[in-house]
């Protein structure tokens, strides 16, 4: 019997580039089950917060009290952005009785609640950590494929930060273990968590592309074929920004996907012709 | 002559203490009130009670047979209870018929309010009354003493306090866990801030603890218990095999030169060189006599049939029947010196270390700069190239609330040591990042200004990281510093072929084990508390118990040689005269009222209770209880009490407490 966990895909899942599609297919390989949460919103991002704590607070309070509702209080999520904003909003509901009877008031008009005990209870996971902590590692050699390639792990900013409950805050080691668990070559560099750019992307191109080229030229100086992210962000910017750089291109792909190269799954099932830097076969 | 003490009559003196007291507490008032408490006989004031006329007025009352019991209000009676028990002791009543009141620390000092200040007096003065009525006369014994001292730890600290005690008569037993004496101190090469030559200044020294006839050395030892109390402590010390019989061998070194198993990474050397299975520290090693380290020779774990040292060894010095012994000694006072080990920057993720091959610790470095080091003192980085460029990190894992909050105080001078050795060697740019430059001592701020004109750049700001990825690639293959220079705001991002961090101190491996096997308390980071910060800094609070160098906190050489002939001091001053007198204020355990559940054994900090296992009854040792209370407070039928602190005795003085 597989495990089954309740899925808060975010904004970016759908749309990233073949992140939905390798999800689901190594998924389906290693018999895990995401069940959406029904009716779920925005995770409020960076902006939310900034502008309305309030409203911030109750986008996150909605997303837990409709887990509660399916009998969990333990999301899984893909997206950096979504985990490090419910774990804020968690806090703030924590730490602040009137924040929460003011969002409770709210949610009530649906017919929701969420009271202290549940926010306690309340535990967003990513997808990462299930791989590497739920499943046991033999899932991962099953149909082990003829493969050779060089991956460096990038984590960005918010894994490990600033929540400092999950990795090592500097220098996490969850996706260089899972890389070691495909059994493909791991490229040990200093950048996993180096920032991307994150929202700059847009309004301050030449900025951000700065740093990607840092991140990009550091991978390629230890040799590595390709960069395994965890977050749609910093997916897109490594993938997007790349163009116009005076380095070689370098595939920026999802770790679902290099996981389901690694294990030999159907290369049409994941997604991989979305890239914006294509990935080919050597 | 002894005046009759059934019926208590008070003489109650309040001190002025110059202002500290009269400037808030109303005196004359206190007096007034104090002299009309029941079981008084007079009520007095002095602007001095601590001063000659002070004493020699209570004196006189108790010789003129007025009173038989004694109140002082005046200051904490950690400054002066001992003052005037013996005021009354010389007048020839017993000591514990006295009582002190605080009323400076207790209310005058942290009273704003003048009324407020003196209706506390008040109250405190009724309560020492109501509670020196039901004291009993308590008189201790006198015991004889060992005239030997136990060192544990033969850095230069045991060392130092070894040589001092020996050279007075007395018999020194120095426990050292490693194979060689010389602790962190021998590793080094350079010593801030006169820059002379550690081995010049400590070899001297470690040969004459080899020679000393008064000091017996155990090495590759360790103090298996300890038990008795001061002036009788009975010491059992494990020693360990050094499979090399020290009478035979001559130190000639063939066994190291010829051992098959050679690449363990060498603990002396801070991993960056190489030794045998067979083999001697460093060359200077006290006993010169090598070790074999079972874990790693061939021929103890069964990989090889020949013992290649064993052979070869022209004497016959090589012996693997040797086992570990255990020797009881006889000790009168113990000298804790067991020092400290350097911080491991390994958290610090931000600094890379153990990541990059090119940043080292403090005490790496060390090794890197010594002449007998893995690179006969030649600066270089691990692929052999001279480093043009270094950075030295200050407050690794110090003043870092993350991890140490303290300053570990040698920090700043070794870095600027470093600095100035870098420069002087290599030439190569040096960068200190410090938060503050530390340089408190005799001829320190020279040294700073010395090595400020030699050309090293001090950037006042804490690394953020440092990383392998250059900013222009031509530096590729160096590491980056990032940091705020925090004087001028800017960022800098230095690029620099080697990088030391300046790890701070903590306290040694074991030592956490060793403080309750002595029963000495520790702080919140492990270092040995001293029994007064200030007015006892190298006793503890167990008597006969002392300490010397780092174990007690950081420091530097001069501050460590200086406690640790303090420490000696302290300890042959006990020991002295001959005997010591056993605290009076200790538990009983009444036999009658004890059902031998043996909490009170468990709880014991200081081991002094013993069960009596024909009776069926707990049993304390006087000469070793220090009068804790703990049993007393965990005795379930009340038997366990302690002399000084009966019910009531404690109750009285709450009660007329709560009653002002």
């Amino acid at each position: 019997m597989g495990l089954s966990y309740l899925f808060f895909p975010g904004c970016s899942y759908e749309t990233a580039a073949g992140y939905r599609e390798s999800t689901e297919s190594v998924c389906r390989a290693v018999e895990v089950e995401l069940n959406e949460i029904p009716g779920w919103n925005c995770c409020g991002a960076s902006a939310v917060f900034s502008l309305d704590r309030t409203q911030g607070a109750w986008l996150v309070a909605r997303v837990g009290a409709l887990a509660k509702g399916e009998g969990s209080l333990e999301i899984v999520s893909g997206c950096n952005g979504c985990i490090s904003a419910m774990k804020k909003g968690k806090k703030l509901l924590q730490k602040d009785q009137e924040l929460l009877e003011r969002v409770n008031q709210r949610l009530k008009e649906e017919n929701l609640g969420l009271d202290l005990e549940d926010l306690n209870k309340l535990k967003v996971r990513h997808l990462l950590e299930i791989f590497v902590q739920d499943i046991p590692g033999q899932s991962w050699k099953k149909g082990s494929s003829e493969k050779k390639f060089k991956v460096a792990p990038y984590y960005g900013c918010l894994f490990s930060r600033p929540d400092l409950d999950l990795d090592d805050t500097e220098h996490p080691t969850l996706l260089d273990n899972f890389i070691r668990l495909l059994g493909v070559d791991l490229v040990e560099h200093s950048l996993g968590t180096a920032c991307c750019g994150a929202s700059h992307s847009l309004p301050h191109k030449a900025a951000a592309r700065i740093l990607v080229e840092r991140i990009i030229r550091g991978m390629q100086v230890k040799n590595a074929d390709l960069a395994a992210t965890i977050c749609p962000l910093c997916q897109f910017n490594l993938d997007s920004l790349q163009s116009g750089l005076d380095l070689p291109s370098m595939p920026i792909l999802y770790f679902t996907q290099v996981a389901g190269l690694a294990m030999g799954l159907p290369v049409s099932s994941l997604g991989l012709d979305k890239l914006l830097t294509p990935y080919k076969d050597k | 002559m002894r005046v009759d003490d059934h019926k208590p009559r008070v003489g109650v003196y309040i001190c002025h203490c110059g202002q500290n007291i009269a400037s808030k507490v109303d005196v004359h008032d206190v007096v007034e009130f104090a002299a009309n408490l029941e079981h008084v006989e007079l009520a007095t004031e002095n602007k001095f009670m601590c001063s000659d006329p002070g004493q020699e007025s209570i004196q006189h009352d108790i010789v003129q047979g007025k009173i038989n019991r004694v109140v002082v209000a005046s200051c904490s009676p950690r400054m002066h209870e001992q003052t005037f028990r013996d005021a009354c002791d010389k007048a020839g009543l017993n000591p514990y018929f006295f009582q002190m009141a605080n009323i400076r620390e207790g209310s005058s000092w942290v009273t704003e309010d003048s009324v407020q200040a003196t209706a506390k007096a008040r109250e405190l003065v009724a309560a020492a009354v109501a509670r020196v009525a039901w004291h009993k006369p308590l008189t201790s014994r006198r015991i004889g003493v060992k005239k030997s001292i136990l060192i544990i730890g033969a850095g230069i600290a045991g060392i130092q306090a070894a040589l001092t005690a020996s050279q007075a008569g007395f018999k020194v037993y120095l426990v050292e866990r490693e194979p060689s004496i010389g602790g962190h101190m021998a590793k080094f090469d350079k010593t801030f801030p006169t820059l002379d030559c550690a081995a010049c200044i400590m070899t001297p020294k470690m040969a004459a603890v080899g020679k000393d006839a008064g000091i017996t050395l155990f090495t590759l030892s360790t103090v298996e218990s300890i038990k008795g109390f001061v002036g009788n402590f009975n010491v059992r010390v494990r020693q360990n095999p050094r499979y090399v019989d020290q009478e035979k061998c001559t130190g000639c070194g063939l066994c190291a030169q010829k051992c098959p198993s050679r690449k363990i990474p060498s603990g002396f050397e801070e991993g960056l060189g190489n030794r045998s299975a067979i083999y001697s520290p460093f060359p200077q090693a006290v006993p010169n006599t090598p070790v074999i380290d079972a874990e790693h020779c061939r021929y103890i774990q069964g990989k090889s049939k020949v013992a290649v040292c064993q052979k070869l060894c022209p004497k016959g010095a090589v012996d693997f029947t040797q086992e570990a012994r255990f020797v009881d000694l006889e000790i009168g006072a113990i000298v804790l010196a067991t020092g400290f080990e350097s911080f491991d920057p390994t958290p610090l993720g931000q600094y890379g270390y153990g990541r990059f091959p090119e940043v080292y610790t403090s005490l790496q470095f060390e090794r890197l700069n010594n002449a007998t080091g893995p690179t006969s003192g030649n600066i270089l980085t691990r692929d052999g190239r001279v480093p043009e460029r270094v950075a030295i990190i200050h407050c690794v894992g110090s003043r870092d609330k993350k991890h140490k909050a303290y300053c570990s105080r040698v920090c700043c001078m070794y870095s600027m040591k470093f600095a100035h050795l870098v420069r002087e060697k290599t030439g190569a740019q040096v960068f200190e990042y410090y938060i503050d430059i530390r340089s408190p001592g005799k001829n320190y701020e020279e040294f700073y200004n010395r090595v400020q004109e030699e050309g090293v750049h001090f950037i006042r700001g804490r690394v953020a990281e440092i990383t392998d990825i250059p900013d222009d690639p031509k530096d590729q293959g160096r590491l980056t510093v990032i940091a705020e220079n925090s004087l001028n705001r800017q960022v800098l991002r230095t690029p620099v072929d080697m990088v030391i961090l300046s790890t701070g101190l903590i306290p040694a491996d074991g030592a956490q084990q060793l403080s309750r096997m002595v029963g000495v308390s520790t702080d919140k980071d492990g270092w040995f508390n001293e029994r007064h910060a200030k007015l006892a800094p190298v006793s503890s609070a167990s008597s006969g118990i002392f300490m010397a160098g780092c174990c007690q906190g950081p420091k530097d050489i001069p501050d460590t040689v200086a406690q640790a002939s303090a420490a000696a001091g302290e300890a042959m001053a006990l020991l002295s005269k001959g005997w010591v007198s056993t605290l009076a204020e200790t538990s009983r355990v009444d036999p009658d009222l004890c059902s031998g559940c043996r909490l009170c054994v468990q709880v014991c900090p200081y081991s002094a209770i013993e069960f009596d296992e024909e009776k069926r009854v707990a049993r304390v040792n006087d000469a070793i209880c220090q009068g804790c209370g703990s049993c007393s407070a965990a005795c379930p039928s009340g038997a366990a009490r302690v002399e000084h602190f009966l019910g009531q005795q404690i109750f009285s003085e709450i009660r007329a407490l709560l009653s002002g």
